[in-house]
């Protein structure tokens, strides 16, 4: 099963969902190719969790359906999807060895003791926990939780595995790691996949595609990239932390599209369709689109240097226009000689680095 | 209705499953039924109905309002002696278990000492004997033949007992103080153990002297523990009925004695009904203001681990006193229960099984029309067939209470003391409700062997209950969905998630019901079939005979029924991690 086959995966048509008449999902729309990883994304309470857990079985949408491999699945127990769920806290059965949490559920789709035998170890050596069977759940630590949780899960072959902030709740640097492993193993497996999380680094790193969410609804759905180079809308380009946002209004439109704001003129490669001269927008200059030039360029600024802050491969430089208490934030890479604060500094943006929203 | 396209290849189809069926929601709703209907039948025709039916005889015999059997209540002031007696001794017995609970409490809660867990054991061990072997436990310590007498007649080379306690009032005070000391141990100590010691360095650094913090400090946080001890064991006291019907003689009666003489004895069936209602009315206060002071137990107070708050005794000074305390409380609590085993295997001065061999003799001047022996095996079945009807309403209603605390919050705030009510009502008032109520049509069981261990049900289940909600509190809800995803129908998970996750809990609760159903007495003095007696039964029959021969078999049969709880309660102890359970 290739991913573009003509019939996706797994389709949720419309999922409307409310918990005592506050709305959680509102008319939402989501499709997963086979061997894919997509990963809903966005901030806490946007419905992402509650989206899993319908397309899981776990909550009954109060209207849409959840179709599987051509099938409505909307009303079939949890129990028998034939779908994997990794849970944010792992949720190992607190009173089985490592080896029975991995096997449960081998028994209960009845694999022989042979095969069952034979799954286990195969999984925990795929995780690098061949000798840990026979040990209590609680006796591992944080990471070592995880790993028996995803095996749990990946253990029965399930049509679809589902993971609910899987790194949620371990410390920065093992999360990293352990993201690079999944996105190894879930690869190698060509497992369909779909990832909550609400860390855009996360989602970036594992996903295929992301489906942007914000209360209740799709925002964006697209690659990592094309999201962070093309925000739909000023809630996706906020989520991704961009901060250099003002208002400016539109001077031309051809041959290149001009803008004006407290910067001066700007000339962003492209405007949002139907834009008229004279139009206010709202302008965003993404942090990284900025480099340090004395020569002239397109979209050149002078700005006056707030404050530096090293961040190794990166230092965020905070500037603001003369005369103005508009701050921008932009990642430059470290330099050898630097101004001091308080120097006008020259910088030039690049033309696909500005982002316009209409209205 | 998505149709599935033809693209759809073969092997994918073959997955294809059925919308949730008909039978299967049925079955879903089916278990929602179950799950409220068994306990509330139960409740109802076992609980309320009996109850209702006490109500009615007292107040409404024909149908409407009628005074009449409340105006001895009123009139006669030998009632209001009953009334008195019953409170003026609750109270002194009260504060003899706090005199010598305290004391024992502070030690348990400040000091680590070698032994401790044992002897923390021991000393709730009392708490859980049956009355009967209570009471007779101190008829032979204390009694005319009584181990303390014997000694003391040794000793001085006197002719007959110096000690004449039998039917007094002292020895009522010392069996109910022996019965609650435990409680206060358990109650204040398990509290005063977790105060954080933090709270007296801070009010030290400020300044305040030792015995300024103990007053300012530990006193006021102390206070509503002790209180909610204090009133619980008023409560036993107040109930009291085994105690007082074998150790007081035909001279002393609290009301729920005097509700059995006036049913059984008098069989004057309105007058006992009042006084039961009465009775009720006491225990029902009592019950609020145990329930209140407990709300204010569980205050945000910060509570610390026991290893953070004991040490072991350093000083001299401090290990006399741990000593001291500790033996004092050994000497009382253990001293009956060892003279009850000495007494029931001696005889004539030298040591013998003829009391426990008697057991198994069917002779035609016993009052039994059996072997007393079968006694045990009455038991045995009444308590089994108990442990299995607790266990099947403490789930249920163990479930009903989490879903409802789930889903209905505030109902859940109702709903669990009305399940705790049958804890605070007495057991002879319940045995008196089943015979003026299951004894007719609609449901007439007089002739039912099952009614017995029903009675011993609702007074077990509460135990059930309150050691399987904990645990039910405490599981995660995913750890379900989890087996659920990983292909575990409901069933399936309740075997393989909920009941081994239980499983302790549960076989504590089993244990309290098997232990309980064995000792019961009050209830089933009022229900059981002279036929079918139980151990308790037996045993106070025994008791009411003269004779050393019956006296005997009234010691052996106590010292079976206290073995038999005592591992009851070991086992439980064992069982337990931690401090989880609520009791």
């Amino acid at each position: 099963m290739v991913g573009s086959s003509p019939v996706p995966f797994l389709m949720a048509n419309q999922i409307t969902k409310a918990f005592a008449d506050t709305p959680v999902l509102r008319g939402v729309d989501l499709t997963i190719a086979a061997g894919e990883t997509v990963c809903l994304l966005g901030p806490s309470g946007c419905g992402k969790t509650t989206l899993l857990r319908v397309v899981a079985g776990l909550e009954p949408p109060d209207a849409g359906q959840v179709i599987c491999e051509g099938e409505d699945v909307t009303h079939v127990p949890v129990h028998q999807r034939e779908f994997g769920l990794m849970f944010q806290d792992y949720v190992l059965f607190p009173h089985m060895s490592v080896f029975d949490n991995i096997a449960f559920g081998l028994r209960m789709h009845r694999w022989s003791p042979q095969q069952i035998r034979q799954r286990v170890q195969e999984l925990l050596t795929l995780v690098n926990l061949q000798h840990f069977g026979p040990r209590k759940v609680y006796e591992l630590s944080g990471g070592q939780q995880q790993r028996v949780a995803l095996v749990r899960s990946l253990a029965p072959k399930p049509r679809l595995l589902m993971l609910d902030e899987p790194l949620g709740s371990l410390d920065r640097e093992l999360r990293d790691r352990l993201q690079d492993e999944l996105r190894t193993l879930l690869g190698g497996l060509r497992q369909t996949t779909l990832y909550v999380t609400h860390d855009q680094w996360e989602a970036f790193a594992i996903a295929d595609r992301i489906v942007l969410m914000n209360a209740g609804r799709v925002e964006q759905v697209g690659a990592a990239d094309a999201i962070y180079l093309r925000p739909a809308s000023l809630f996706v380009s906020r989520f991704l932390g961009f901060r250099n946002e003002f208002p400016a209004r539109i001077m031309a439109l051809n041959p290149a599209p001009a803008l004006e704001c407290l910067l001066g003129v700007l000339h962003p490669a492209e405007l949002p369709p139907q834009s008229a001269v004279g139009d206010t927008v709202t302008v965003v200059i993404r942090p990284e689109a900025a480099t340090l030039r004395y020569e002239a360029c397109g979209n050149q600024l002078s700005l006056r240097l707030l404050d530096l802050s090293f961040r190794g491969a990166q230092t965020v430089w905070r500037l603001a226009a003369p005369g103005s208490e508009q701050v921008l934030e932009f990642y430059l890479p470290p330099q050898v000689h630097r101004p001091r604060i308080g120097d006008t500094v020259k910088v030039c943006v690049e033309p696909h680095g500005i982002i316009v929203f209409g209205g | 209705m998505n149709h599935p396209p033809h693209s759809v290849p073969d092997p994918i189809r073959k997955r294809l499953r059925t919308r949730r069926s008909l039978p299967g929601r049925m079955l879903a709703w089916g278990g929602q039924v179950l799950l409220w209907g068994v306990p509330l039948l139960f409740f109802g025709a076992f609980f309320f109905y009996p109850l209702a039916a006490i109500f009615r005889l007292s107040l409404f015999p024909e149908g409407h309002l009628v005074t009449e059997a409340l105006r001895p209540l009123i009139e006669k002031s030998y009632y209001a002696r009953v009334l008195w007696f019953t409170v003026w001794q609750a109270t002194a017995s009260t504060a003899g278990a706090l005199l010598l609970g305290l004391p024992a409490a502070a030690i348990f809660s400040h000091y680590r000492f070698p032994g401790k867990a044992l002897l923390r054991a021991l000393t709730t061990l009392p708490f859980v004997m049956p009355t009967v072997v209570v009471a007779t436990a101190f008829t032979a310590l204390l009694g005319p033949r009584g181990m303390l007498n014997d000694i003391l007649r040794t000793l001085f080379h006197l002719d007959s007992s110096p000690l004449h306690l039998q039917n007094t009032i002292w020895i009522i005070l010392l069996a109910h103080v022996f019965y609650n000391t435990s409680v206060v141990i358990r109650l204040v100590g398990g509290f005063w153990a977790n105060l954080d010691p933090r709270l007296g360095a801070a009010a030290a650094v400020l300044g305040a002297k030792p015995w300024q913090r103990f007053r300012q400090i530990t006193v006021p946080l102390l206070l509503p523990a002790v209180a909610a001890a204090s009133l619980l064991v008023f409560m036993f006291n107040f109930t009291s009925f085994g105690v007082i019907l074998i150790l007081g003689g035909p001279g002393f009666a609290t009301v729920e004695v005097e509700i059995y003489r006036t049913a059984v004895r008098l069989f004057d069936l309105p007058v006992a009904a009042a006084l039961s209602l009465l009775q009720m009315l006491f225990t029902l206060g009592l019950m609020v203001g145990y329930t209140h002071l407990q709300q204010r137990l569980t205050l945000p107070l910060p509570l610390r681990p026991q290893s953070a708050t004991q040490r072991p005794p350093r000083t001299a000074g401090e290990r006399g006193l741990v000593f001291g305390v500790l033996l004092l409380l050994g000497v009382f609590l253990l001293s009956p229960l060892f003279a009850l085993v000495q007494r029931s295997l001696t005889l004539g001065g030298g040591l013998s099984l003829q009391f426990y061999r008697a057991l198994f003799v069917n002779r035609s001047d016993s009052v039994f029309f059996v072997t007393p022996i079968l006694a045990v095996r009455n038991s045995l079945m009444f308590a089994v067939t108990t442990v299995f009807m607790a266990v099947t309403i403490g789930l249920s209603t163990a479930y009903l209470l989490r879903q409802t605390e789930l889903r209905h919050k505030r109902f859940a705030y109702l709903l669990d003391p009305v399940l705790m009510l049958p804890l605070g009502t007495s057991a002879v008032t319940l045995g008196f409700g089943y015979i003026i109520a299951l004894g007719k049509p609609p449901l007439n069981l007089r002739a039912s062997l099952l009614i017995l261990p029903i009675a011993h049900t609702l007074i077990a289940f509460p135990f059930v209950l309150r050691s399987v909600l904990p645990i039910l509190r405490g599981m995660q809800p995913q750890i379900r969905e989890a087996a659920a995803v990983l292909g575990a129908s409901p069933a399936a998970v309740w075997r393989r998630i909920d009941l081994p996750i239980l499983a302790r809990a549960l076989m504590v609760g089993m244990v309290f019901a098997f232990t309980i159903s064995m000792g019961e007495f009050g209830a089933s003095l009022l229900v059981s079939r002279p036929q079918f007696p139980t151990l308790p039964i037996a045993i106070y029959r025994f008791l009411g005979q003269p004779g050393l021969n019956n006296y005997g078999q009234a010691l052996a049969m106590s010292v079976i029924l206290m073995a038999t709880t005592a591992v009851g309660f070991l086992g439980i102890e064992n069982l337990r991690y931690g401090d989880m359970g609520e009791f």
